[in-house]
């Protein structure tokens, strides 16, 4: 049962990072407190990280830093018009799955 | 170091350390340098701001250590999740994880290739041919591959990008057949 929910989860964090940027920018830290509120998930730093790290690489997110009241500079991650667009597709991929997928759970045959 | 917060060095080595390991098991997983400080970057700012939270400006290295236990040990890292996960919508267009050459790079490659071969042709056509007349097949070819690949990776940057410049180079090319030889 373990293996299967980390299989989940793995798929979703990425949707969950992206979506979680859609309301505006935030810092890797603020990013991960977000998401381990969301019951479930539970994600923590060795995934998110990574995930960001490679967005920013492929152009989904963009990156700037700014000085942090406490040590080094935050790094604050925004949706890139390109990023932005993705996130739309993958919203709409996953409301396919989820609506097909609670109507087998359902027994919603045709 | 920001000025409000101060590390001693016995403290600082403590981090380094972890930030060390956890450089090491990323280096292992086959990730790139940039890539790797990324991610070090965001830890080191994650420990620095629960240190903030834990102490009052000078912590020791005793709360180091126990901020450090709330992490992710650095072998998971390792585990490199990313490798396989969360991949779905873009699996087709990458290899590895590190692909060099995806659908939408050999799009771009070929929407500029295009004109690059063509221009080049032209030289060759009129200084080393003495005159001879070019033909636009290579450009035809190339671009109508940079579109057709633009299109199937239109969700990536490069691919959308290779699409439009392929487009607008055949619209260019079709207008300046039809004149010449009207």
């Amino acid at each position: 049962m373990r293996a299967w929910i980390a299989q989940v989860r793995k798929g979703l964090v990425e949707l969950c990072i992206m979506a979680a940027l859609r309301k505006g920018e935030a810092y890797g830290y603020e990013l991960l407190q977000a998401l381990s509120n969301a019951e479930g998930l539970a994600v923590t730093e060795s995934t998110v990280y990574p995930i960001l790290s490679r967005l920013t690489k492929e152009g989904w997110v963009r990156v700037r830093a700014a000085p942090s009241p406490a040590g080094p500079p935050r790094r604050y991650y925004r949706l890139t018009p390109f990023g932005l667009a993705r996130l739309r597709q993958m919203e709409e991929y996953w409301k396919d799955i989820e609506e097909s997928t609670n109507a087998l759970i359902e027994g919603g045959t045709e | 170091m920001g000025e409000a917060f101060r590390l001693d060095e016995d403290a600082r080595r403590q981090i380094d350390k972890h930030l060390d390991s956890i450089d090491e098991a990323l280096r292992n997983a086959d990730m790139s340098r940039s890539e790797r400080q990324n991610i070090l970057d965001d830890v080191e700012t994650q420990i620095v701001e629960m240190l903030a939270a834990r102490t009052q400006g000078n912590p020791t290295v005793d709360d180091v250590k126990a901020v450090i236990a709330e992490l992710d040990p650095p072998e998971s890292y390792a585990a490199a999740p990313e490798g396989s996960q969360a991949r779905g919508l873009d699996s087709g267009s990458r290899g590895t994880a590190h692909g060099r050459w995806t659908l939408d790079k050999v799009a771009l490659a070929c929407s500029i290739g295009g004109v690059v071969v063509t221009v080049l042709l032209a030289l060759i056509g009129r200084f080393v041919l003495g005159g001879a007349a070019t033909t636009p097949c290579f450009l035809l070819a190339l671009e109508a591959t940079g579109l057709i690949l633009g299109i199937a990776t239109w969700h990536r940057p490069l691919g959308k990008a290779a699409a439009i410049l392929s487009a607008c180079i055949l619209i260019l090319v079709i207008v300046y057949m039809g004149l010449a030889s009207a």
